[in-house]
Formats: C-alpha cells, sequence, structure tokens
C-alpha cells in the first residue's frame, strides 16, 4: 500500500473503501475470546487464552494510527465489558494505556523485527495486567488468580500470527 | 504528512481523561446497580456476538447426537422411558406426602408452598474468565426471566440469574467469590452462609461458630431467607471441618452438589409469589419440589 493513503484521516473520508474489516476483525477477535473451551480441556487453560481483542486492537493502532486510535479503543473497551461481562471500564484502562502507547511510538515499532515486537507487545500487555489485577482488588474486592500474568506471554507468542493475518487482510482489503 | 499535525486533540490527553473515565465507571458499575438498564440495553445489541461464539459449540452437540447410532439411540430412549417411569411412581408417593404436609401445615396455621414452575435453559456459553464465575442461558427477558432468579439443575443450585438481556441470560454460579447464599444443615437446622470461593468445586462457610453441631457429611439445603432463594434446594455437602486451637471460628469448606462444570441444562425457578397461571406458557414444566 502506498503510504499516502495513511494520512487520509476518518474525517477526510469516512466511507473509505475497506473500513469492515477494520471492524470484522475485531468481531472475530471477541467470538475467539467468547468461545469456549471443550469441556475435556482442563479449566487452567482458560487463563492461557491469548488477549485476542488487545492484539488486533494494537495492530491497527500501530498500522492506522489516524484511523484507530485512543476514542475507538474506548468504544471497544466498553462493548468488550459488554460481551465479557465485566464492569464497564474493567478494559477501558487497559485498551486506552495500549492504544496511547501504540500511538506514540507506532513509527519506532514498525521498524522492528516481529519478534522484537513480541516482546514489546508482552511487556505492555503485563503492565496492564497489573492495572487490572490492582483495579480489581483494590476497587471492587475481588482477588484474581495470579495465572493471568501468563495470558500477556502467549499473548505475545500469538503476535505474529496475528499480525501477518492482518496485514495480509489490509493488503487485500484495503 | 501534514495531516499529522493537525489533530483536533493532544492523544495524550485524549488518553488520560478516557482512562480517568474508565475509572469512575469501573467504580460505578463495579460496586452498584445503577448502570444495569443500560448494560441490558447495549447488551441485547451485541448479543449476536456472543451467539455466533457458542455456534460450534452447539452445532458440535446436535451434530454428535446426529450422527449417534440408531441402535444406541433406541438403547437411551428405553433406558429414558424406564427412568420416567420409575420417576412417576415415586412422584405419586410425593403428591401424598405433599397433601399431607399440607393438611398439617394448616393446622398449625401457616400457609404452603406447594411447587415452583421452572423453565429449562440451555448453557450456551461459558466465561472466559476463570476468575468470573458465570455461564450463559438461552432463556432472556422475552421468557420472563428476570435478574435475581433462582436457577437449579436436577441435583441442586446453581446459582442466580445476574444480567438478562432479550434472548440470553447470565448466570452466576455458587461458587463465584461474590456469590452467597442462606442455607441450613439438613440433619441440625443450623443456619449458615455459603460462599463461593473462586474455585469451581469448593464453597466457604464463614463464621461458624465451634458450637455449632456441623459435621463433614452434612447436606446443606437453602433456607428462604433473604427472600432470594426458595426454601429446600440442595446447594453443598460439608467436605471439609477444621477447629484450630484458639480460634473463634472453624473453618469449613464444602462442595457443590450440581456439577458446575459439566452444566448442559438448568431450571429457571419462577417465584410462586408471582401469579404464573395466566402466563404459563407451554414451554414451562411445573413440579419441581421445593
Amino acid at each position: 500500500m502506498h503510504p499516502q493513503k495513511w494520512w487520509v484521516g476518518p474525517m477526510a473520508d469516512p466511507f473509505v473503501k475497506g473500513h469492515w474489516i477494520i471492524v470484522a476483525s475485531l468481531l472475530m477477535a471477541m467470538v475467539l475470546v467468547l468461545i469456549p473451551l471443550p469441556a475435556a480441556a482442563p479449566f487452567e487453560l482458560n487463563y492461557l487464552r491469548p488477549d485476542w481483542i488487545a492484539l488486533v486492537l494494537i495492530y491497527w493502532v500501530l498500522a492506522m494510527p489516524e484511523k484507530v486510535g485512543v476514542p475507538s479503543a474506548f468504544c471497544l473497551s466498553l462493548m468488550t465489558d459488554l460481551v465479557v461481562g465485566t464492569p464497564f471500564g474493567f478494559h477501558g484502562l487497559s485498551f486506552v494505556i495500549l492504544a496511547a502507547l501504540a500511538k506514540g511510538s507506532y513509527q519506532q515499532v514498525r521498524m522492528l523485527e516481529i519478534w522484537q515486537q513480541s516482546i514489546l507487545i508482552a511487556v505492555a500487555l503485563m503492565i496492564v495486567s497489573g492495572i487490572q489485577l490492582l483495579m480489581t482488588t483494590l476497587m471492587i474486592d475481588r482477588s484474581s488468580n495470579l495465572l493471568q500474568f501468563m495470558k500477556p506471554i502467549t499473548s505475545a507468542l500469538f503476535w505474529p500470527w496475528v499480525f501477518l493475518f492482518l496485514r495480509f487482510c489490509r493488503r487485500r482489503y484495503l | 504528512m501534514k495531516q499529522l499535525f493537525l489533530e483536533r486533540s493532544n492523544p495524550r490527553n485524549q488518553a488520560i481523561v478516557l482512562c480517568l473515565v474508565s475509572l469512575l465507571l469501573f467504580v460505578i458499575d463495579g460496586k452498584s446497580t445503577s448502570l444495569k438498564p443500560i448494560r441490558q440495553a447495549a447488551g441485547s445489541l451485541v448479543e449476536p456476538i456472543i451467539w455466533l461464539a457458542v455456534l460450534p459449540r452447539r452445532i458440535a452437540a446436535q451434530g454428535l447426537s446426529f450422527f449417534e447410532l440408531r441402535d444406541q439411540q433406541r438403547l437411551e430412549l428405553s433406558e429414558q422411558r424406564r427412568l420416567a417411569e420409575t420417576l412417576q411412581a415415586q412422584q405419586l408417593k410425593f403428591e401424598a406426602l405433599l397433601a399431607e404436609n399440607n393438611r398439617l401445615r394448616a393446622l398449625l396455621g401457616s400457609s404452603a408452598k406447594v411447587s415452583d414452575l421452572v423453565l429449562i435453559a440451555e448453557v450456551v456459553g461459558i466465561s472466559p474468565d476463570p476468575d468470573q464465575h458465570y455461564v450463559m442461558v438461552d432463556k432472556g427477558l422475552k421468557d420472563g426471566v428476570y435478574v435475581g432468579q433462582p436457577v437449579i439443575d436436577a441435583t441442586g443450585l446453581v446459582g442466580q440469574v445476574t444480567e438478562s438481556t432479550t434472548n440470553l441470560s447470565k448466570v452466576l454460579l455458587v461458587t463465584d467469590q461474590s456469590h452467597a447464599v442462606p442455607v441450613h444443615s439438613i440433619r441440625t437446622a443450623a443456619q449458615l452462609i455459603v460462599e463461593g470461593t473462586g474455585n469451581r468445586n469448593l464453597l466457604s462457610m464463614r463464621h461458624v461458630s465451634e458450637s455449632l453441631d456441623l459435621v463433614v457429611g452434612d447436606v446443606l439445603v437453602t433456607s428462604g431467607l433473604g427472600q432470594r432463594f426458595p426454601s429446600g434446594y440442595p446447594v453443598a455437602e460439608v467436605m471439609a471441618y477444621q477447629l484450630a486451637p484458639g480460634a473463634a471460628f472453624a473453618e469449613v469448606l464444602a462442595q457443590p452438589r450440581s456439577q458446575l462444570q459439566t452444566l448442559d441444562h438448568v431450571l429457571l425457578v419462577f417465584d410462586s409469589k408471582v401469579d404464573l397461571a395466566q402466563d404459563a406458557s407451554s414451554k414451562m414444566v411445573g413440579g419441581a419440589d421445593g
């Protein structure tokens, strides 16, 4: 894709062909998060499931920061809270932080190798998991299993595939 | 590149404001029920996503039964028939006992509660977050489901409805950390409150004084106190009782009666105080013993 097209903001042309792929990929991520594991699978496996929505969000902020930014991340978080069943705002803080980080550093991050991006994403997700843990224990008085700190690692392992798949989609449909 | 510098507001400021809004929302929604109406309305809009996510599981379940061997199905059918006959025979005795119970209650002057109306619902989804114990069932506002409605299965209490949208409801399981249910022990009628632990197989009880007569194996049934759950549904069985020397209260763990990991179908219990005679649809089945 020609880089010139990247700077056309949604305000200039809100119905740019291919906006649907962003929405569709985010919906797909939600479905992936919600799909129940087979009953035979050990229950603890649920702690290892990657945070698909955050990965897809990070990809789109990195790829088109002028279209997907902090406000979109916040809207996405409200929808995520609804489908996952967490109180409103639970994903809000983490998605907003992730989007702001990605938006502030997309020029550098794009230059990195995919595995280096994975490491960065693991660190960022680890930080927001810590914030989420603090939020739940301090504010609504629920304890969480520390196994949830495995999530950032599995998410980072899945990042290359998410990245390659979404890049393919973006080049094909946008 | 020019448009980069034409942003209307600084993303950092946006991020800070939205972080604060998130925190505020989180405290409000986590601590109070004031946002429930919004959740309910918006939840109906995102229902299709949940249906899409549970589709593979449902197709798999139905596909499997489709490909089951006919002989096996016939065998199962005859088994089911035999079971139904046995249950019917037991029901005869139960009805007689019920009538007797009612007569005795009438003598005592207390109102009799016969049985609760129930609605069968299929479990379609499971919480993706292992620290939150809930399931999604395929009945919603459309079927008269209400928030706070007790949910049971064939073996005991499952939990209660906490959110309901048009076609789906979220059922909080008794093992969730935020769940508590008033119970009494069948053997001694000792009043207790059973709380969820966040572990799928464990329930706990707080403030069990050492003088309370409670032993391992005691069955705990809902006591009906608090008006949320109808009385008499089995909840749990005491699994471990430990009294540390010098401690004011004993540590008691119990095991939930229903198989919460492998729920397929659950029964939504309708409040018998509500007059259901008029809106009892064909889908409702009467006569869960309660």
